[in-house]
């Protein structure tokens, strides 16, 4: 266990030195899977279906806030599916805008999440959503997983009522009766609702039971959370139909657990790693001040030294609380001050 | 003259300044509880009536042709009612959540604020010290 967390010290040391570039790098290959997932899947506008596009696009988003990729991604889907039916865009445009005054609106900061649960979907990974949420979000991140989900949902339906629309000419009859298609495929869809509940369950679950004040909350939390997936699908899926094959649904599940497992072992690196460079001052000096966190678990030549078992478990468990701690942003040495 | 304490004060509140929740903190703070409270709730009801003019419209648009061919006939009174008496419990729902949602929000960016506001107020102090003497 002191070996794990030792190597995760030396990662964090890496990941410190070179932390801006690493953002980027990793923004840059997520937005690609977003883009070249999108496009793939309803990239009927062949101009913007090219490579290069998906490039630049993923670029952008590689220097911009999350949220602006999410804003991305809407435009390109917009785009695409007006090349393939204006009702159908026009469709799209007005559902996505009832998603955000409703649900979206209320969780800006999970505006990932509204593209994440699509494009894992495709992995049979959308699983690891509401786990991941569940570790290091709070239960608002409902609302996302909502939008999230029926977003998936809707580009399926998409993609069907592009072929029927391919046919349609621009009779008022065509239209309504592709409208009429597109609105009763939606709103009979249980299978989405379903999707959407067990999500969400499965969010409010891990969220709780890693509140908890237990040893190993956040394991107890995955393998709850990941077991709460695999059963629930199945509940579901027998009563309202799989959203899943059953198969692809446990190993995506049980995939999706240890991906969130690695996520949560790694979380500390993202938020408290980066060294802060700053900037301020006073009536007498300009000040520039570069902040070196300082996380460090005991280093192993300390550690060799533990004889007894009952010192080494001693040890694990200062570890672990110390994990605890950094809940806290701010160290504790004055809770009152920084 | 540069201090420790004040170096490590100055640089933590800048620190704070510059984060996300810090931003959000600072942010807020300048509201009353009631204001902001107020502020998101007209948000709230403007952003739900907007989303259900849409939801009517893509309602009226999918029940058309039924509507046009009962048009002498229908209940305009009962639609109206029901229409109404949706939007109101929709309404209902939706303030409700957002007054326990962003009291509790403006709660915790309070404690948040609380911190830094402390640590404003120490570094006054060492101010005020170096002043007087």
């Amino acid at each position: 266990m002191t070996q794990l967390l030792v190597i995760k010290d030396k990662i964090r040391d890496i990941f410190r030195k070179y932390d801006k570039i690493f953002i980027i790098v990793l923004k840059f290959v997520l937005a690609l899977i977003v883009f070249s997932t999108l496009t793939k899947e309803i990239g009927y506008d062949e101009r913007l279906a090219k490579k290069s596009i998906t490039l630049i696009l993923s670029a952008v988003s590689a220097f911009t806030p999350g949220a602006f990729m999410v804003f991305l991604a809407s435009i390109l889907s917009l785009a695409h599916i007006f090349a393939a039916s204006k009702i159908l865009a026009a469709l799209f445009l007005v559902i996505i805008a009832i998603l955000y005054f409703l649900f979206a609106r209320f969780s800006p900061r999970y505006a990932w999440v509204i593209v994440a649960i699509p494009v894992l979907h495709k992995f049979h990974l959308a699983y690891m959503v509401p786990m991941i949420l569940g570790l290091i979000g709070t239960p608002v991140a409902s609302f996302a997983v909502i939008v999230g989900v029926v977003v998936t949902f809707l580009i399926s339906l998409i993609k069907e009522a592009a072929t029927i629309a391919a046919g349609t000419a621009f009779a008022a009859d065509d239209i309504l009766a592709l409208y009429t298609y597109v609105i009763k495929s939606f709103t009979g869809n249980k299978k989405m609702i379903a999707m959407a509940a067990v999500f969400i369950i499965v969010l409010f679950i891990t969220y709780i039971i890693r509140k908890l004040r237990i040893e190993h909350a956040f394991e107890i939390a995955i393998i709850g959370s990941t077991l709460l997936t695999i059963i629930l699908s199945l509940v579901t899926g027998i009563t309202f139909g799989r959203f899943d094959s059953t198969g692809a649904m446990i190993l995506g599940s049980v995939a999706s657990g240890i991906i969130a497992y690695v996520v949560q072992f790694f979380r500390f690196v993202l938020d408290y790693s980066a060294t802060k460079k700053v900037q301020f001052e006073d009536d007498d000096f300009y000040y520039y001040v570069k902040a070196v966190p300082k996380l460090r678990v005991s280093s192993p030549e300390v550690n060799v030294k533990t004889i007894s078992k009952a010192d080494a478990g001693e040890d694990e468990e200062e570890t672990d609380s110390y994990e605890d701690g950094l809940e806290e942003p701010i160290d504790g040495a004055d809770k009152d001050v920084f | 003259m540069i201090t420790n304490e004040k170096l490590r004060l100055m640089t933590r509140m800048t620190i704070f300044e510059e984060s996300e929740e810090g931003k959000e903190a600072i942010r807020i703070g300048h509201y009353f509880k009631h204001d902001y409270i107020r502020w998101e709730l007209i948000k709230t009801i403007i952003s739900v009536t907007i989303a259900y003019v849409l939801i009517l419209g893509m309602v009226v648009l999918y029940k058309l042709e039924y509507l046009i061919a009962n048009a002498l006939v229908l209940d305009y009174r009962g639609i109206l009612m029901k229409v109404l008496g949706i939007y109101l419990v929709l309404i209902v729902i939706y303030v409700s959540g957002a007054v326990i949602g962003y009291s509790y929000k403006y709660n915790r960016e309070r404690r948040n604020l609380g911190r830094y506001e402390k640590s404003l107020k120490r570094l006054s102090g060492i101010y005020k010290k170096e002043e007087t003497k």
